[in-house]
C-alpha cells in the first residue's frame, strides 16, 4: 500500500482544495445514511469520484457544493447497486400534475459506531431531521447546518433556486409539526401558532 | 403587501435570501401583522433549533488514512499518460528519459489505434456513466418525466413511451451532473436490458471523429466499448445519444425511429 504523495502537486493540491472539507461532508453523510459506516464508505466513495475528476473541476468555483454534488449521487447511485427495484414512495414534493415517484432512500434507523457518536445523536431534532423525507433533508442540512446560500444548495442539487426556497420551507414545516412540543420545551417557541 | 404574499417570502426572509426591496416591504408588513411576524419568529425558531442542536460530528480519525490510501491506490491504476506527465512535471531532468518512454508508448498506442481503435475518451465516459446513473425518478409516463425535468431546470422535448420497432418502454429519468450539469437521461427497459436515450449538449465529443453510418437520412456516429455501443446524432443543434447493450444497429434502428428529443 502506498501512502497519498503529499509532495505531488496535483495531489496536494487535491489535499488543500478537497480533502479539507471531509469533516462537513461526513457530518451530513451520517444524517443521510443514518449510521457511521455508510457515511464512511460514502465519503471515501465521493472522494475518489472527486479525484478522478478533479481535472474537470473548476479552480475557482466552490469545490465544498461540487464534493456534495457527488456525494449526492453516489448516495443515489449506491441505493440502487443495493436493490436494482427499490420501492416507491408516493411523491410529496412534486410539481401538480406530476405521477411520478421519487425512489425511497434508505431507513432512518441509527446504528453508532460508538458512544460518542450515538450520545451526538440521540437528540428529538436530530431524529426529526434524520426522517425527513429525502428531498428536504439534504435541503435542510445544507442550507441550516451547513450554512450554505440558496445558489450554492441549488448548485448541489442541480435545481433553481426557487425550488430550493420551497423545498427548505416544507421541510421546516415538517420539522415545525414534528418538534413542536419538544421546541417549547426547550424554550425555542412560545406560542401555539396553530398551523 | 397582503398576508398571502408575505407568506411565501417567510423562508427567503429568515435566511436572508431576499432582494432589498422585496425585505423592506416584507418588513414594514411584518411591523403591522402580528398573525404574519408569529409565523416568521416560529420559522426563524426551527432554523435556529435545528443548527444548534445538530453538532458537528468531525469525520472518525481512522477515515482520512483510509481515504489517502484509497486515493494511493486509485492513483497506483492510473493510466500510463498520466503517469509520463506526472513524472515529467516533478522530474524536469529526466525529461528526455520521459520523452523516451513517451515515443515508445506513442508508437505502441499508434500500432494499438491501428489494430484496436479505442474510443475517444468522452464517449467511453459517457458509456461508463450509462452503467453507473441510477433512475432518480421512476415513472412510465412521458409527460411526466417531461414536468420532471422541468422542475429541474431542463427543458426535453416530448420523450416517447416507447422505443419502437423494439419494445423498450419508459422506467424514468436522470439527471447526470458528473457528466454534464444539463445530461438527461431517460431510461427505458427490455427483457432485463436498459437503454438511455441522452441529450449530451455541451460536451465536447468530437463526433467526426467517430465512425458514421448513413441510414436513411440520417448520419448516426457509433461507439462500441466493451459490451456497449453507443449511437450519437445530431438534431437541431443538438447532439444526442443513445446506449446500451444493444447492438449498434437495433440502437439506430431506435434513433431513427425515435428522432423526437
Amino acid at each position: 500500500m502506498h501512502d497519498f504523495d503529499r509532495t505531488d502537486d496535483a495531489n496536494e493540491d487535491f489535499q488543500t482544495t478537497a480533502l479539507v472539507h471531509m469533516d462537513a461532508l461526513f457530518n451530513s453523510a451520517v444524517r443521510m445514511t443514518g449510521n457511521v459506516a455508510d457515511a464512511e464508505d460514502l465519503v471515501q466513495e465521493t472522494f475518489l469520484k472527486a479525484f478522478r475528476f478533479f481535472a474537470r473541476f473548476r479552480k475557482d468555483s466552490n469545490c465544498l457544493a461540487w464534493l456534495f454534488k457527488i456525494m449526492k449521487n453516489s448516495y443515489i447511485n449506491r441505493f440502487r447497486q443495493k436493490s436494482r427495484e427499490p420501492a416507491t414512495v408516493s411523491i410529496d414534493a412534486g410539481l401538480p400534475g406530476q405521477e411520478g415517484t421519487f425512489l425511497e432512500t434508505p431507513g432512518h434507523e441509527m446504528e453508532p459506531a460508538d458512544s460518542m457518536y450515538s450520545r451526538i445523536l440521540d437528540d428529538e431534532v436530530e431524529d426529526a431531521v434524520r426522517s425527513l423525507p429525502e428531498e428536504f433533508k439534504l435541503v435542510v442540512l445544507l442550507s441550516d447546518v451547513e450554512g450554505m446560500q440558496y445558489r450554492e444548495i441549488a448548485d448541489v442539487l442541480g435545481c433553481p433556486v426557487g425550488t430550493v426556497r420551497s423545498r427548505l420551507s416544507r421541510g421546516r414545516s415538517h420539522l415545525r409539526k414534528h418538534l413542536q412540543s419538544y421546541a417549547r420545551e426547550l424554550g425555542y417557541l412560545e406560542k401555539d401558532t396553530g398551523r | 403587501m397582503n398576508c398571502r404574499t408575505a407568506d411565501e417570502l417567510f423562508t427567503a426572509y429568515v435566511d436572508g435570501e431576499l432582494g432589498t426591496d422585496t425585505e423592506t416591504s416584507l418588513a414594514a408588513h411584518l411591523e403591522v401583522c402580528n398573525t404574519c411576524r408569529l409565523e416568521v419568529e416560529v420559522e426563524e425558531s426551527v432554523k435556529r433549533m435545528v443548527s444548534d442542536r445538530l453538532q458537528h460530528i468531525p469525520a472518525p480519525v481512522g477515515l482520512k488514512s483510509r481515504v489517502c490510501a484509497a486515493l494511493a491506490e486509485e492513483e497506483e491504476h492510473r493510466p500510463w499518460w498520466h503517469e509520463i506527465s506526472r513524472r515529467v512535471r516533478r522530474h524536469p531532468r529526466q525529461i528526455v528519459g520521459a520523452l523516451a518512454a513517451l515515443f515508445l508508448v506513442a508508437a505502441v498506442g499508434i500500432l494499438s489505434t491501428v489494430l484496436e481503435p479505442e474510443p475517444p475518451a468522452l464517449a467511453a465516459r459517457l458509456m461508463r456513466h450509462h452503467a453507473d446513473c441510477a433512475v432518480q425518478f421512476a415513472t412510465d409516463k412521458p409527460l411526466t418525466v417531461k414536468s420532471w425535468f422541468q422542475s429541474q431546470g431542463i427543458d426535453v422535448a416530448d420523450t416517447p413511451s416507447s422505443l419502437a420497432p423494439f419494445e423498450y418502454s419508459l422506467i424514468g429519468a436522470h439527471i447526470c451532473e458528473m457528466l454534464h450539469q444539463n445530461a438527461a437521461y431517460m431510461v427505458y427497459r427490455h427483457q432485463g436490458k436498459e437503454v438511455s436515450i441522452c441529450r449530451v449538449d455541451g460536451i465536447p465529443v468530437d463526433l467526426q471523429k467517430l465512425e458514421h453510418v448513413d441510414y436513411g437520412s440520417a448520419r448516426f456516429y457509433t461507439v462500441t466499448y466493451g459490451n456497449s455501443n453507443l449511437v450519437m446524432w445530431q438534431e437541431k443543434e443538438s447532439v444526442f445519444a443513445i446506449v446500451g447493450q444493444v447492438k449498434s444497429e437495433d440502437l439506430m434502428a431506435m434513433a431513427a425511429e425515435t428522432r423526437i428529443l
